[in-house]
């Protein structure tokens, strides 16, 4: 709690001094939208686990303010939810800035001119790179401090700030968005336990490989630590992977009178598929003397090329989710859906369709892996769950924790093995 | 090959990111290939390890951990092969060590190597996949840190390649003659003295008082001979050959910046010298005693990682030979030069100027040694620099030369001998 944490906080105070300002606005403009379900962050907060608040409990006051904030907290999301709400509807409605909300490319590439144009002519240099530089399109990883793409998020104007976050806000959907917010957070939660100068949300980056457009192609990157979004639009269609996620802490958290807990929909519907299975299933879907503690197709970090280790023949390993019950087979969709429903539906409905279809099913094999195997425990080092199919690759893994040493935290990657970067490498 | 030596940093970078804010660490291979030998230099970390071959989990808790089956767990989980035959590989030293980034994590250092037939030249093998045969996803990043038959010695290592899930074999390229390279080695000693301005200013010390002699605070005027110059640029090379061999062939080459600076010290002072006489005595034992010390600090420029000590030693001679040949051409185009200004009444200002302009980038060059502070002051020089350095004395040189009147000239060379 020195110096070095106060700059990355008062960045994100910023942040949220500036967002409900926004969501006047749009409230203003579009009418009354009513506060109700946002299930990501009502359920992390309701369902929250002790884990969580013991977790942090290193600083004692902490602790006594997060259980009660962990109960009472329905204010403080509500309010959360309220601001994400009125985002969305902006995003359906109408508008706080000139871009008509009409949800499609149009409104992305007009957000997106929205925020070149408030930049200076080195910085918009620096934000837009050339959409054949394939080693700019694979520079990514789930590290901090390392050299990414484009214009520091903490170099940026407010003004500035709030126009590349409203880029975000259009190019995902509120689920996608929330998963965005909650891991800035996480990474200010880090400086604020005394992670140091290299995690907080201003070493977040944004660029264009490409420049916007509704109809040529051109990729959007927005990332840093455990955070890697890379949506590439091929003829206005989007592509967003490889896209990573990973998160510490995992359990929930409080930040700034917010809590968060953003890979936690994520994680819990993965095991819900596997717990969904029958016990032979679930026994088949192990991966006997297999340990994983990383994702194993992780970070391009800029080699320009698509990864080629994917598990093929007899290592695609597990259950094949055809074999499975419509109710199973639910629940495995669900578990696709928490990834590529961050997306709006010119991105998610055609690979949802994709990646669920009979035939994909036909060849998607789920396994997963870890100490023992009789359950699944997230709050174990080296749990690892997959869904593997003929192009969709999903992988999520439990590590010890870094900085938050008493519990587990998730790395995950969503990968196509046939669209990563939409096939423009 | 650069874009090799760029991703290698950027690897590096991130080898030592992944150990900060990542529990899954990745191994390291580090590879020296010598005429007779390679060496494998393995960094396990040992958490990793552990899920692999879980008697390893104990080791840290073990007063003098108990490596026994190590040996055979990598036999079966590596090879290294040659025209098809696997070589035989012999286990060495093993130890286990702190993590440098993460003070919790522990990592098995081992030491492997095996004898090459020195008649056949084709490409080694390694196929290796101790840990990842367990854990799926673990990486270990191969570098050639040291290759004979490659300019790993000055061009620092080589990223061969990463060995992880369905990639378990890496080739080492074939090697090639020995000429080439002890060649190589010797033009590099070469490249290394036009480019090191501390070694440059302490030989232009030496060149500015060669022949003449101290008289009380005074230097008295003479005619310096080629031949002397030689003499002693050989002695100050024979000195930097004696600790530049004893330094290379110690385990852990002595690298410091109490060296660097000391080489400075040595520069101060033989630029004061060149403005007052501090020594009296035969000018050869101060160009030994420091060559000495520059001995010292040649040995960072030449990595000699996994080298037999012959070999080293030859490298080391030949570098050294290099450097000799730059050092007996600069005296040869330099000292004739100084001849003439000797003659002038300008040669004391000259010599003083220069004795000072040396001694404040020494001074200089110790303050950088030894401080945070001036790092941003660039005193390198390039060969072209040097050369220019050079062409402007000799065209001044010659310029005086033509410009004295020939009668006084003449006199003057009565005079002196």
């Amino acid at each position: 709690m020195s110096v070095e944490v106060n700059a990355p906080l008062s960045f994100s105070k910023t942040l949220i001094r500036v967002m409900p300002l926004c969501l006047v606005l749009m409230l203003s403009a579009c009418g009354s939208s009513e506060t109700n379900t946002t299930d990501t962050d009502t359920s992390s907060s309701s369902s929250n686990d002790q884990s969580g608040s013991d977790s942090s409990s290193d600083t004692s006051e902490d602790s006594s303010d997060d259980d009660s904030s962990d109960d009472s907290s329905s204010d403080d999301t509500s309010d959360d939810d309220t601001s994400d709400e009125s985002d969305d509807t902006s995003d359906d409605e109408t508008t706080s800035t000139a871009c008509s909300e009409t949800g499609d490319m149009a409104e992305l590439v007009c957000t997106a001119e929205t925020f070149i144009s408030t930049l200076s002519t080195t910085q918009q240099n620096n934000l837009i790179y050339d959409f054949n530089d394939s080693t700019a399109k694979t520079t990514w990883s789930n590290l901090p401090s390392v050299s990414r793409n484009g214009l520091r998020i903490g170099s940026l104007s407010d003004t500035q700030l709030d126009a590349a976050l409203e880029v975000m806000m259009v190019a995902l959907t509120e689920q996608g968005f929330d998963d965005l917010e909650g891991l800035l957070a996480a990474d200010d939660y880090l400086v604020e336990i005394g992670g140091g100068s290299a995690y907080g949300s201003a070493n977040y980056y944004i660029a264009f490989i490409g420049e916007p457009s509704i109809s040529s192609d051109w990729m959007l990157q927005f990332g840093g630590h455990h955070m890697a979004f890379n949506i590439t639009y091929i003829g206005g269609t989007g592509y967003p992977v490889p896209m990573h996620e990973g998160v510490e802490p995992k359990a929930s958290f409080e930040i700034n009178s917010s809590t968060y807990a953003p890979l936690k929909d994520e994680g819990d519907a993965l095991v819900a598929m596997f717990e969904g299975l029958t016990d032979s299933e679930f026994s088949t879907a192990y991966l006997t003397d297999e340990w994983y503690s990383d994702v194993l197709v992780g970070p391009d970090n800029g080699n320009g090329t698509y990864p080629s280790d994917y598990p093929t023949g007899s290592d695609r390993k597990g259950v094949l989710v055809s074999d499975l019950t419509a109710d199973q087979q639910a629940l495995v969709t669900a578990a696709i859906g928490t990834w590529v429903n961050d997306y709006p539906a010119n991105v998610a409905d055609h690979l949802l369709a994709d990646y669920t279809s009979e035939d994909a099913f036909a060849d998607t094999y789920i396994a997963w892996a870890g100490t023992t195997s009789t359950t699944i425990d997230v709050d174990t080092d080296g749990t690892y769950m997959r869904i593997d199919g003929p192009r969709i690759w999903i992988e999520l893994v439990c590590q010890n924790g870094v900085l938050v040493r008493n519990q587990t935290h998730y790395h995950t990657i969503f990968r196509d093995k046939t669209y990563d970067y939409g096939n423009s490498l | 090959m650069n874009a090799v030596r760029v991703l290698l940093l950027c690897l590096s970078v991130l080898v030592s990111f992944a150990t900060h804010a990542h529990p899954a660490s990745q191994s390291q291979i580090a590879i020296s290939r010598d005429y007779q030998q390679v060496k494998l230099m393995l960094t396990l970390p040992l958490d990793q390890l552990a899920i692999a071959l879980p008697q390893a989990g104990q080791w840290q808790y073990q007063a003098s951990p108990d490596f026994h089956g190590l040996a055979e767990y990598l036999n079966q989980h590596m090879s290294l092969s040659q025209s098809g035959e696997r070589l035989n590989i012999a286990l060495g030293r093993v130890s286990l060590t702190r993590s440098q980034e993460v003070s919790e994590e522990y990592e098995v250092n081992v030491v492997l190597s095996a004898s090459l037939n020195t008649t056949d030249h084709s490409k080694l093998v390694l196929a290796y996949n101790a840990i990842q045969h367990k854990v799926i996803n673990h990486r270990t990043v191969v570098t050639l840190v040291n290759d004979i038959h490659q300019g790993t010695m000055f061009d620092g290592p080589v990223l061969l390649g990463v060995l992880r899930y369905k990639h378990t074999n890496i080739g080492i390229s074939g090697s090639s003659s020995d000429i080439p390279v002890m060649g190589s080695i010797f033009s590099h000693g070469m490249a290394h003295i036009v480019t090191g301005t501390d070694h440059l200013a302490f030989l232009l010390c030496l060149l500015l008082i060669t022949g003449m002699s101290a008289k009380g605070r005074k230097w008295q005027q003479q005619r310096a001979s080629v031949t002397d110059c030689v003499k002693l640029v050989t002695a100050f090379t024979a000195g930097h050959t004696v600790t530049l061999i004893a330094n290379l062939l110690l385990p852990d080459p002595v690298v410091s910046n109490w060296v660097e600076a000391a080489v400075a010290v040595t520069v101060f002072l033989s630029a004061v010298h060149v403005i007052t006489p501090l020594y009296r005595g035969k000018p050869y034992w101060m160009a030994i005693s420091f060559g000495l010390v520059h001995g010292m600090a040649f040995s960072s420029a030449l990595n000699v990682t996994g080298l037999s000590a012959v070999t080293t030693t030859f490298a080391a001679l030949s570098f050294n030979l290099g450097i000799e040949l730059v050092q007996i051409g600069i005296v040869c185009l330099l000292v004739p030069c100084f001849n003439i200004w000797r003659q002038t009444k300008l040669y004391p200002i000259i010599r003083i100027i220069l004795g000072m302009a040396v001694a404040v980038l020494s001074a200089v060059w110790v303050i950088q040694r030894i401080t945070p502070y001036l790092s941003d002051l660039d005193t390198t020089l390039n060969s072209s620099m040097l050369a220019n350095l050079i062409g402007i004395t000799i065209i001044a040189t010659a310029l005086r030369y033509v410009c004295t009147p020939r009668p006084a000239l003449k006199n003057v060379k009565r005079v002196m001998s």
